[in-house]
């Protein structure tokens, strides 16, 4: 590969990263709170792209769709937290199998109600005018859109990540997802967290649900991709570690750049080819706190 | 006795069911019970590694598609008989959960849920990539299905109740084995593992070997399920690896009760039952498939057997 190629792939394997991001900071958030991986996520991220679709197609604004969705869908992560998961974890506190249940019948529903609403053929979000075309840096040509694709993302998990790291809101959150019971006991409100940490996740799966449905198309099984490559780059970083999910995602966006330009048949042979090298060196994953579950 | 008497007839009733095709009703119905039966063991098979030995599994679709895929190839390539069909799908799927289980044994709860999907993925992708081998996501489509037996004697699987008779026969050869594999001292070691992994320790049981073993039986298990599908529906696509169906099988398991074996049939009735009788009436079945799921995991999670046990010890 020329040096030119190089440049190209590792930038749109940033792309594919910052958006990884995204996702999987709901996944492993939730998941070191509750114990819980959402297998409503996909679902999560596929409505935040129909709704960018209404809101865009209805008030003729891709940036309001941009805004409004994820708002949108956070509120549902909201009502999913406090009226379903929360009501089954006081009854079952113990049990992993039925919250994770409880999410795959929500994903099943989700989706078939996309269907039902919006039909099982693709449709396209249309991109805003201004970033149509390619933008030329420096030696390379980059696709516009894939360029703000990249600055969004970038922008919104860099936010995320003051929040989670520089806030006392962000201190309380990863104590929780380290150990809720101690976090509990030394005064922070755990139910309240959680509900804010669901939402949360919703709605920053969402944006990246406008932000990469724009770039490919619509339809009701597009989350299954992304959000099963976002649960590998947090095993890969380690269930539960926001880090972990950050430099997870974007070591496998680069993965994932690389390996259809080098080996364009077998490239998500790879991408479980690396995670199953991570986990027989580290078992509990590049920034996994050991075996507390 | 009196637990004898039902249970003989209810198999005698099972044995006799295709005889009233065409009288009683029609084939449709002989084919959903065939469905039926492949399901519950599939669930009975998944039980084994959940209620008995608390290894949530994620992925047992995993084990099921490549016990179908290995059939499927072992009738296309290898010989049109039934019976090295049967063998390779099921060392092929408790092949590949050996595997799974030297990696995954150590991991607990949503870690091994986790792990387990993940491989199961992974047989996905490869099932849609390895065109040459698996027909990529159009699948594989059978010959003519095998037959068994000799002179008067002969099987024909191309005929429904034919087909229909093999498959009871071999699900409650299946649920025969998980039974007594429950009932030996290694069925006995697993629980007490589910129990307590420490004291089970302490006393003395080897806990990987455990977990590995019945990891392997429940994936073998759960591949001869599968090859009696490919057989059934002369047919085998990716979406027989793919993670929905591994949740669909857990969904069967719970809602019968997991850790009762004989759930895995109620569930089975159920829930493929309510699928049949959807996805004819309406196309739109996804949603209320959904919506059920949801409703079961709220109403009654422990199964519906555990509940008319309950409902049969207060009245």
């Amino acid at each position: 590969m020329s040096i030119d190629a190089i440049l190209t792939q590792l930038l749109m394997g940033l792309t594919v990263g910052v958006n990884l991001v995204l996702v999987a900071t709901g996944l492993t958030l939730v998941f070191g709170m509750m114990g819980v991986i959402n297998f409503a996520h996909s679902a999560l991220f596929m409505l935040g792209a129909y709704a960018g679709l209404v809101v865009s197609t209805r008030l003729g604004s891709f940036w309001l769709a941009l805004l409004v969705a994820p708002i949108a869908l956070g509120l549902v992560g909201a009502a999913i937290e406090r009226g379903l998961l929360r009501p089954l974890r006081v009854r079952f506190p113990d049990s992993h199998l039925l919250p994770l249940l409880l999410t795959f019948g929500l994903g099943l529903f989700f989706e078939g109600a996309a269907k039902v609403v919006w039909g099982a053929d693709i449709v396209s979000l249309d991109k805003p005018a201004a970033l149509a075309g390619a933008v030329t840096l420096g030696r390379i040509t980059f696709p516009a859109y894939w360029l703000f694709a990249l600055v969004a993302a970038a922008v919104l998990a860099v936010l995320v990540w003051l929040v989670v790291e520089r806030t006392p809101l962000g201190l309380s959150i990863r104590a929780a997802t380290q150990d809720p019971t101690m976090a509990a006991v030394l005064g922070v409100n755990v139910r309240r967290l959680t509900t804010i940490v669901f939402a949360l996740g919703s709605g920053l799966a969402a944006a990246a649900g406008v932000i990469l449905g724009t770039m490919t198309s619509l339809s009701p099984q597009m989350g299954g991709g992304i959000v099963l490559d976002a649960f590998i780059a947090i095993v890969i970083g380690g269930l539960g570690s926001f880090t972990g999910a950050i430099v997870g995602s974007l070591l496998l966006g680069q993965v994932q750049s690389f390996g259809v330009a080098l080996f364009p048949a077998f490239h998500t042979p790879l991408v479980f080819l690396v995670m199953a090298v991570v986990l027989v060196l580290r078992p509990s994953g590049l920034f996994g706190g050991g075996a507390r579950r | 006795m009196s637990r004898r008497l039902p249970i003989a007839l209810a198999a005698l009733a099972l044995l006799a069911a295709p005889f009233g095709v065409g009288r009683l009703y029609s084939a449709y119905y002989l084919n959903l019970a065939t469905w039926i039966l492949i399901f519950a063991l599939f669930a009975a098979a998944l039980d084994l590694a959940l209620g008995y030995g608390g290894l949530v599994s994620f992925g047992h679709a995993g084990f099921f598609g490549v016990g179908a895929y290995a059939a499927a190839l072992s009738l296309r390539h290898l010989s049109t008989s039934l019976w090295p069909a049967l063998l390779l799908g099921i060392l092929a799927a408790a092949a590949l959960a050996a595997l799974v289980g030297r990696f995954a044994v150590h991991s607990r709860g949503v870690y091994l849920a986790m792990l387990t999907f993940a491989f199961a993925q992974l047989f996905y992708e490869i099932a849609i990539k390895w065109v040459a081998v698996t027909g990529g996501s159009d699948g594989l489509p059978g010959g003519s299905r095998p037959r068994i037996g000799a002179g008067a004697l002969v099987l024909d699987l191309a005929d429904k109740r034919h087909m229909y008779w093999v498959v009871l026969l071999v699900v409650a050869g299946g649920f025969l084995a998980a039974r007594r594999i429950v009932n030996s001292p290694f069925g006995r070691g697993l629980v007490a593992i589910r129990e307590s992994e420490a004291r089970a320790a302490a006393i003395g049981i080897d806990v990987d070997r455990h977990k590995r073993l019945a990891l392997v039986m429940s994936g073998g298990l759960s591949g001869l399920a599968g090859v009696l599908f490919a057989i059934h529906q002369n047919f085998v696509s990716p979406e027989l690896l793919y993670f929905a169906l591994s949740g669909e099988v857990v969904i069967i398991a719970v809602l019968g009760g997991i850790g009762t074996l004989y759930g895995a049939l109620v569930g089975a009735v159920i829930a493929v039952g309510i699928k049949e009788i959807l996805s004819t009436w309406t196309d739109n079945w996804l949603v209320f498939l959904g919506a059920l799921y949801v409703v079961c995991v709220m109403c009654f999670p422990q199964g519906l057997v555990r509940l008319a046990e309950r409902g049969a010890r207060t009245t």
